[in-house]
């Protein structure tokens, strides 16, 4: 048949990216509690030494004030001094850089290229020695379980997150970064394990992938007291709240409470993270109601406009948002059955499919979907494939629709392959199995691609199955296959049929 | 107030004065008199303490004293205390090579003199490179720098004003804990913890030319700095160090590859460790002692011979 979508649902769960990116994307900046701290005077006789006798040590003194200064211009001078000192050293240098920088008012460079999945293999090996040298930083474990995970290392992965655990086990990055993971492990059992000792926190994104985790196992969120306390207080900025009213909302729209999920979705649209504004996009989508546009518009938010442009089927914009998702999020099936789906059914641009398939399966070898849509892709390109070895390395369907699409799948290799006959048996069940499972929107598109492809092969057959094809469109709300059907050449079912 | 002076046998000396003129100029004359009457008499007593003690390694008072001068309407009352080259900025700058052995061998010296301030129960509090004085920079002395300026320390035995700061010595040198405003219940942790913290800041700008807390700042995303961080200490924690970590490793790319790279560079990480439940060294933390000094003076003593040989084997 066909590329399977992806699951129809949206949980909005943490993203995993590394430290240092999170951090500049300021996600983990103290929640709003306010502590009293003392003020105090900053001497500063650093300075008067440096200005009454220049060095490259009383500028080095100087130079640390920046810490506690309040007006860092007085710090300009010993900025020029270093940098027209031919023997200041490398550290120094780039201490003066930082310094001025802040002073600049830049912001510091959050870029990492490891995340691309040829550079995760030297960065396991940097990571590994960074933390042979300094083991006690549960950060850097993080990122290495990240790394590992891109290349579906995924037991290490669990043995360096659990030692990030074991060196912080409330801190917000370490947790949220582990949720996320045993998510992707489709394992939420222990994602709630691993927030048992922070269970309704005060910290809001904590709570909201409490929240999540809750939902992902199917079990009444247990925190919804804290998460709406939480909402309705002030010590909170409505970025920082944004990602818990969209869990809140998404709990109350699938208890059925839409009038009240809206209300408190539009909490999340004043200044959402990306993650809230794809959850967003997502609801408004699936509710069918336009939500508020975003008062500020959060940077990087691939995955909302990849959602957005798909609904519009615009499908170009659909690959391109959908190849910044996959970039931002390499580990994630999300993104890599998205766009696989999308370039392939959509686009017909099947070796964006196969691509973006790849790059999935790095880290999810195992998932029976993605290998379905890489051979949807290859089969497409008539690329000689091994459909049964392909198909048989990764899990088996994990219920009946997936089962139906795989058997679709199954049809187009055998139709590609010369063989219309088991290609027929093969779409002829993928689509009474969709029928009978109530899926309508499945049951059309796997008879469109058989319609399309008994017309390839030129068979009496074709154009009774696509008159199929066409009255299961017409019994469906769902869109693609009446696509497909329309891009059929009109000449080839002109002549099959008796009616034209 | 300082000045320098000479005495007549041509003894040199710092001399701290009281400066009384700011005194009647401050906006609340009185309270200002207070707090610095106490400031001084609160230094006198602790010098007084350290010469009774003989602490080698600390700067001593030769002399304090109050005198009314002809023509003077008040006082002038003063601590003279023995007078160094230089701080150890000034010596750096001055002999941009000074070989890698006396400039441990000064780190010692500060080791040695904070060691002997905790032995007295006297936590020093401000230990940053302009308190390092050095009176020689010849690499047979083993006595070329003493620990200077008691004014911020704390002796559980005399309160001072600065005792209930979060912060009792200069912020820019603070370990990383007083800095997020935190304050630790025993004095071992809240006290020597802090002076442990400094010993390794100042090694650190001895052997990279800047401090722990200025490389932790280049490396902290400014939303974990202490002016933006508004949650707890153990909050931030894993940031912290996370920066420390990144501060140890590009400090490890600065140091040339010399034989003792590795073990100085453990020196730095343990008396620099922002978990002050660990920070110190780990024998003595294994001992039940984390914050006694004696392992560190002997680590940095041992150190400083090793250099020392290597630098007289290279000279023969």
């Amino acid at each position: 048949m066909t590329a399977a979508r992806g699951v129809e649902d949206r949980n909005l769960i943490p993203r995993w990216r590394p430290f240092k990116v999170a951090a500049g994307l300021g996600e983990l900046g103290s929640p709003g509690r306010s502590t009293s701290q003392d003020t105090f005077t900053v001497p500063i006789e650093a300075l008067d030494k440096f200005r009454a006798s220049p060095g490259l040590h009383t500028a080095a003194d100087a130079l640390g004030l920046a810490a506690t200064l309040s007006n860092l211009d007085l710090l300009i001078p010993v900025i020029a001094y270093i940098d027209r000192t031919d023997d200041a050293n490398g550290i120094l240098r780039a201490a003066a850089e930082s310094v001025r920088r802040k002073l600049q008012g830049e912001p510091i460079d959050t870029s990492q290229d490891w995340t691309d999945l040829a550079e995760a293999n030297s960065a396991i090996r940097r990571l590994r020695g960074e933390l042979r040298s300094f083991p006690r930083n549960p950060t850097k474990w993080v990122d290495l379980a990240l790394a590992q995970t891109l290349l579906g290392e995924v037991a290490k992965a669990e043995r360096s997150l659990l030692t990030a655990l074991t060196l912080a086990p409330s801190n917000r990055f370490v947790l949220r970064s582990a949720v996320r993971f045993f998510l992707h492990m489709d394992d939420p059992e222990t994602a709630g394990q691993v927030l048992r000792h922070v269970r309704a926190s005060e910290d809001p994104w904590i709570l909201a992938a409490e929240l999540a985790t809750d939902e992902a196992a199917d079990r009444s969120p247990r925190s919804m007291k804290q998460a709406l306390h939480a909402l309705s207080s002030s010590s909170f900025s409505p970025w920082t709240l944004s990602e818990l009213a969209c869990t809140v909302a998404h709990a109350e729209f699938n208890e059925g409470r839409d009038k009240r999920g809206r209300k408190i979705l539009v909490q999340a649209t004043i200044e959402p993270t990306e993650n809230a504004a794809a959850q967003i996009e997502f609801e408004s989508q699936r509710g069918g109601f336009t939500a508020p546009k975003a008062v500020l518009q959060p940077q990087g938010s691939f995955e909302a406009a990849a959602i957005e442009a798909r609904g519009r089927e615009d499908w170009n914009n659909a690959i391109e948002a959908g190849q910044s998702w996959q970039m931002d999020q390499p580990f994630a099936v999300e993104p890599a059955m998205f766009l696989s789906y999308v370039a392939a059914v959509g686009a017909e641009d099947y070796a964006a499919a196969e691509r973006a398939a790849r790059i999935g399966r790095v880290a999810n070898p195992k998932d029976p979907m993605l290998a379905n849509n890489l051979v949807f892709a290859l089969a497409n390109q008539d690329k000689k494939i091994d459909v049964d070895e392909l198909l048989s390395r990764s899990a088996p369907p994990r219920d009946s629709r997936e089962e139906a699409v795989h058997n679709a799948t199954r049809g187009l290799v055998a139709f590609r392959a010369g063989d219309v006959q088991q290609g027929r048996t093969y779409y002829s069940l993928a689509t009474k199995q969709s029928l009978d499972l109530n899926f309508p929107g499945q049951a059309a598109l796997a008879a469109s691609y058989w319609a399309r492809e008994e017309i390839r092969a030129r068979s009496e057959e074709a154009a009774e199955i696509w008159k199929l094809a066409r009255t299961l469109t017409e019994h469906t709300a769902e869109r693609d296959a009446e696509m497909i059907l329309s891009r059929l050449p009109k000449d080839s079912i002109r002549s099959s049929l008796p009616m034209y | 107030m300082g000045y320098l002076a000479s005495h007549t046998s041509g003894k040199e000396g710092f001399v701290k004065v009281i400066n009384y003129q700011a005194i009647f100029f401050s906006p609340d004359p009185t309270a200002a008199m207070h707090a610095i009457t106490e400031a001084y008499n609160f230094e006198r007593a602790l010098v007084e303490k350290c010469s009774q003690k003989r602490l080698s390694r600390v700067v001593s008072a030769y002399r304090h004293d109050s005198l009314l001068s002809a023509g003077q309407p008040y006082p002038v009352s003063f601590i003279i205390f023995e007078r160094a080259q230089d701080d150890i900025r000034a010596v750096l700058d001055a002999a941009s090579d000074l070989d890698l052995a006396v400039r441990l061998r000064m780190v010692h010296n500060a080791a040695a003199g904070i060691a002997q301030l905790h032995s007295i129960g006297v936590a020093h509090q401000d230990v940053k490179p302009s308190n390092l004085l050095v009176f020689s920079t010849s690499v047979t002395t083993k006595d070329s720098a003493k620990i200077g300026d008691l004014g911020r320390a704390t002796d559980p035995q005399r309160s001072a004003r600065h005792d209930g700061y979060v912060i009792a010595g200069d912020p820019t040198y603070a370990p990383p804990e007083q800095r997020f405003g935190e304050i630790a219940a025993t004095f071992g942790a809240r006290r020597l913890a802090c002076d442990i913290y400094q010993l390794g800041n100042l090694l650190t700008f001895v052997l990279g030319g800047v401090t722990m807390n200025m490389l932790m700042d280049m490396y902290l995303d400014p939303s974990h700095t202490p002016r933006n961080w508004k949650g707890t200490y153990s909050e931030v924690l894993p940031y912290i160090q996370a920066a420390h970590a990144a501060g140890l490793a590009t400090l490890d790319h600065t140091l040339d590859d010399h034989p003792l790279k590795a073990d100085l560079l453990n020196v730095v990480s343990a008396t620099t460790d922002p978990d002050v439940t660990r920070r110190g060294h780990a024998a003595s933390h294994r001992a039940g002692q984390p914050y006694s000094m004696n392992r560190i003076v002997t680590e940095l003593d041992l150190l400083s011979r090793r250099a020392e040989s290597r630098y007289m084997e290279a000279a023969s």
